[in-house]
């Protein structure tokens, strides 16, 4: 990686670390298409022995486009926070780009493995969940903020108290909420009036 | 919505949801301070919250901290089961990231079997996800193939597990077997082609595999392979599972980088051509014992590195881990197989297994491989832009002489020589595409031309080296052939003959082939006897020869069905094709040209023995062989359609026959010239379609378009038969005057022709009765 780019992805953090919004647009940018490949190539990596595990390799890419000692983490958790940030602009992306193919004419595809590869209940369309706390948003925009670092970002609950300065209880409660609105946005196809 | 009202609903919402079910509604009611809209929002989310049970609480991204998610969890808590259906479990043989193996037994009244069972850990299914499962293994079962591991059921445990029941193969991984038995490179290549074979015939069934790789090809005691674990597999279909992928829940794919196309790494579209690559790897990995990458150890950017690269040639690998033996035989064809399989772009690679087979085919038999033809086309690049559809014929040959070529080289084992053959082999195919080479599109010269001028000017270059001279000789000779220049295709095999007799002798390989050759002209020129002498000498000689290329034997036998069938000697032509599409079917690879030109030989045999059924069924197949071709400019696929063609027209599918013979005719002008004598078929086809649908203006521009071929050619061969058909046409029409013109000049041809048979004469007679007015020159 060119020391330039290194340097710049640095400066932004840094920026938006000192409270500049606009920082962290610039920073998703800057950092988007090295992140977006990257990403992509861990999604589907190795099981067992070998096990790749995406959300690591993806952190350990972000871990790497900057120059740590420059930057001082408030905690881990914090970073995972950005990463979790730019792991859903990634992930919607790449379910646009995938699901443009698809209109466009492509091979429908089945996969044996999707069945088998889903936890409890199936992923939902990530398009949809997008459209969905693109609206939570303009409601309530910690509980979107708590679904993108526990959703996106796989952090833990105790890790989500922590970026979001709430108590372990709190995160528990109104990540019940979150999912509560948002399958019911699902279903019915948009937010209950209120 | 005022974000106080949104804090209320939150607030009732985290209330409500502790609170025991029976009693929310009562504390809603309670609560709400009739605010009705509130209240509803509020029981909607409790609704949606009892459905939503596990509803994303499987993160997308994991965190580094938390262990995989569940589906790569290896199922240590599951308990083996004693019975599962009508199966017995006797033993775990295996463990991995999907579930566990236990080796069975079926053990009943019906019937004994030893089975794999294949437990899945991940339970909880959604119905939908099950009754995915239930389609994907009712098309994996469909998958009948004898190199292919069976799935013979499927169920669910007791603890609601799904479990797949397979065959049961006993046998070891493909490296390790090769390893062991210390195989030659040849054999090895023949063990693999068997894998490229089910890998086809899983592919026909539109299943990708996905996962090949050595622990998923077993070899078993009979030295055949069987390829395990399509639990990756994909389905390539037309949608008519109705089942739409679901873009979140495609990545988490467990796959094996070593074996995996970068295309599958990378995580976009995996389609036929993804198994190509990973049959490159297994390749690589056969040839040498090692894997082109390797990607233990190596951080992801490395990884993503590592893929982009060319990999080395496996020769020098073998050459590096003291394999000297092994480097001589794979350098050269089988480093470019294996390098072409495991291009990075997809588009460069085989575009299907059975090329990649067929390739090694004519590795194994000495004939040059495609995977090594690529700078000479790039090269042709402008010609081929301006003559697409003559070029299609002469890069077809350029392919099948240098194969003539390397059948003289083995025989004759004169390496030097050899070397000298093939350099003025090139400077003749490439002078073809040389020749005037002018910028200004007016002055392209024909091919014929190209292919004449430079036959001539290398005819003079090489004197002093008969063997190079034949075998251009040899390519001029097709050439002309399927350009419909008989006489000088005539010239050039005689004169090729003359020279394998004065050089290899009259017993040699070379010499027989020749006189294949000629024979299948004289058959054009209706010489039959001597076309069949010349053709039964030449394929007794190659009959003689243990070593000769099977291919040669197919294409001699071809020739002869061909001689015979003018002739109608209907018991020779059955017993010769018959011979021929045996040898095809035991010897050669079912996909090749000849292959498909020996079934569809054996289709027009059945045909004319009225078993209409048995011949369509072969040609069907035969279609379907062509389709899988590179190229599809073949002949005999015009041939086939032709007959096809026919078949219907019996059936009184008029519509339907019309139109194969279309694509017949299509075909022909594609594989041979806008003017081939072999278009008169199917436009005699399409006329008598077009007669019988009631649209005559058509009927008579095919009927005309038929005897104006006919009459352009050299000693205007057939006219009598196809000026009938359109003299015939006319007469039942009650108007000639529509063809005066073309039927004058048959008659005109036909005697400057000498031609004198008996239906010519029927021909003169029939023109006779049109009434033309006098002038005309029938007498």
């Amino acid at each position: 990686m060119a020391e330039e780019n290194q340097d710049e992805i640095t400066e932004l953090l840094l920026a938006w670390s000192r409270g500049n919004r606009d920082a962290f647009e610039n920073l998703a940018d800057a950092v988007y298409a090295r992140l977006s490949r990257l990403a992509s190539s861990y999604l589907r990596q190795e099981r067992s022995d070998h096990t790749l595990n995406t959300g690591a390799l993806v952190h350990e890419a972000f871990l790497r486009l900057i120059q740590q000692d420059r930057v001082q983490w408030r905690d881990r958790a914090h970073f995972f926070a950005i990463s979790a940030k730019l792991m859903r602009r990634i992930l919607v992306d790449h379910a646009r780009r995938s699901d443009s193919s698809k209109r466009g004419g492509g091979i429908p595809t089945l996969v044996l493995d999707e069945v088998f590869d889903q936890g409890p209940l199936p992923h939902p369309d990530i398009l949809a969940l997008d459209d969905a706390l693109q609206d939570l948003e303009t409601r309530d925009s910690e509980l979107a903020n708590l679904v993108v670092l526990r959703y996106f970002g796989g952090l833990t609950h105790d890790e989500v108290a922590e970026v979001l300065d709430i108590s372990l209880s709190s995160v528990a409660r109104r990540w019940r909420t979150a999912r509560a609105w948002l399958h019911s946005y699902l279903v019915d196809g948009g937010a209950h009036v209120l | 919505m005022s974000s106080e009202r949104w804090r209320r609903a939150n607030d009732l919402f985290e209330r409500a949801v502790a609170l025991p079910e029976e009693e929310r509604e009562a504390f809603l009611e309670a609560s709400s301070d009739g605010d009705a809209t509130l209240q509803a929002a509020v029981e909607r989310w409790l609704e949606a919250d009892g459905e939503a049970a596990g509803f994303l609480d499987e993160p997308l991204v994991p965190s580094p901290a938390t262990p995989p998610p569940s589906a790569f969890k290896a199922p240590q808590e599951l308990e083996a089961p004693q019975q599962l259906g009508p199966y017995r479990v006797l033993e775990e043989i295996g463990r991995g990231g999907m579930g566990v193996v236990y080796r069975g037994i079926r053990d009943d009244e019906a019937f004994r079997r030893e089975v794999a069972i294949k437990v899945l850990s991940s339970g909880g299914m959604s119905p939908d996800a099950r009754r995915r499962l239930d389609i994907e293994r009712r098309i994996l079962a469909s998958l009948d193939h004898p190199g292919i591991a069976r799935i013979y059921d499927g169920g669910t445990t007791p603890s609601g597990l799904p479990f797949l029941v397979m065959e049961y193969v006993e046998g070891e991984p493909i490296d390790a077997y090769c390893h062991r038995l210390d195989l030659s490179v040849p054999q090895r290549v023949r063990l693999f082609r068997q894998v490229c074979e089910a890998v086809r015939a899983s592919h026909q069934n539109l299943v990708v595999h996905c996962d090949l790789k050595p622990g998923n090809i077993l070899v078993t005691d009979e030295g055949r392979p069987k390829l395990l674990d399509f639990g990756i597999a994909k389905l390539l279909g037309e949608g008519g599972l109705g089942v739409a992928s679901d873009p979140i829940t495609r990545w988490p794919r467990p796959l094996t980088p070593q074996y995996a196309s970068p295309e599958q790494i990378r995580g976009e579209a995996i389609s036929t051509v993804s198994d190509v690559y990973s049959l490159g790897v297994l390749l690589f990995k056969l040839l040498t014992g090692q894997r082109p990458h390797i990607l233990e150890g190596l951080s992801a950017a490395e990884t993503e590195r590592h893929l982009g690269a060319a990999p080395e040639r496996p020769s020098t690998v073998a050459a590096a881990t003291g394999s000297p033996d092994s480097a001589r035989q794979i350098r050269g064809d089988l480093d470019a197989i294996v390098l072409k399989a495991m291009r990075s772009e997809t588009e460069q690679r085989y575009s299907s297994v059975e090329q990649m087979s067929a390739d090694l085919g004519r590795h194994l038999d000495g004939f040059s491989v495609e995977a090594r033809q690529g700078n000479t086309r790039y090269r042709l690049g402008k010609f081929l832009r301006r003559h697409r559809a003559a070029v299609a014929v002469a890069v077809l040959f350029v392919g099948s002489l240098s194969a003539y070529a390397l059948s003289m080289a083995s025989m004759a084992g004169r390496l030097a020589q050899e070397r000298d053959r093939l350099q003025g082999m090139n400077e003749f195919t490439l002078g073809i595409f040389e020749v005037g080479s002018p910028d200004d599109e007016t002055q392209v010269p024909t091919l014929v031309d190209a292919v004449h001028q430079n036959v001539d000017l290398i005819q003079r270059k090489l004197q002093d080296q008969p063997r190079v001279l034949a075998a251009v000789l040899g390519t001029a000779t097709d050439i002309f052939m399927r350009l419909d220049k008989l006489e000088e295709a005539r010239k050039r095999a005689d004169q090729a003959l003359a020279i394998h007799a004065a050089t290899d002798g009259e017993n040699s390989l070379p010499y027989a082939n020749a006189l294949v050759r000629l024979g299948s002209i004289l058959t054009e020129f209706g010489e039959h006897e001597d076309a069949e002498a010349a053709i039964q000498q030449g394929l007794s000689q190659l009959r003689q020869h243990p070593e000769v290329a099977p291919v040669f034997l197919v294409e001699a036998l071809n020739a002869l069905v061909h001689d015979y069938c003018f002739r109608g000697e209907h018991a020779s032509v059955d017993e010769a094709s018959a011979e021929a599409w045996l040898l095809a079917q035991e010897r050669l690879d079912l996909w090749s040209e000849e292959a498909a030109a020996a079934a569809v030989q054996r289709g027009a045999v059945l045909q004319r023995r009225n078993q209409l059924e048995q011949a369509q069924a072969l040609y069907q197949e035969g279609l379907e062989r062509y389709e899988r071709l590179q190229g599809r400019e073949h002949p005999y696929r015009g041939s086939l359609l032709n007959n096809l063609g026919r078949i219907y027209l019996d059936q009184e599918k008029y519509a339907l026959a019309w139109q194969t013979y279309q694509s017949a005719d299509a075909q022909y002008v594609r594989a041979f010239h806008e003017g081939s004598s072999y278009r008169r078929r199917p436009l005699v086809g399409m006329a008598t379609a077009s007669a019988n649908l009631g649209n005559h203006a058509d009927a008579l521009l095919r009927f005309r378009k038929a005897v104006e071929i006919s009459l352009t050619l050299e000693g205007t061969p057939g006219i009598a038969n196809v000026a009938t058909y359109l003299v015939d046409y006319l007469l039942d029409r009650e108007d000639c005057s529509a063809g005066e013109d073309l039927l004058r000049q048959s008659l005109e041809a036909g005697r400057i022709n000498a031609v004198d048979s008996d239906a010519f004469k029927e021909l003169e007679k029939q023109i006779a009765t049109c009434g033309f007015s006098p002038g005309g020159e029938h007498g």
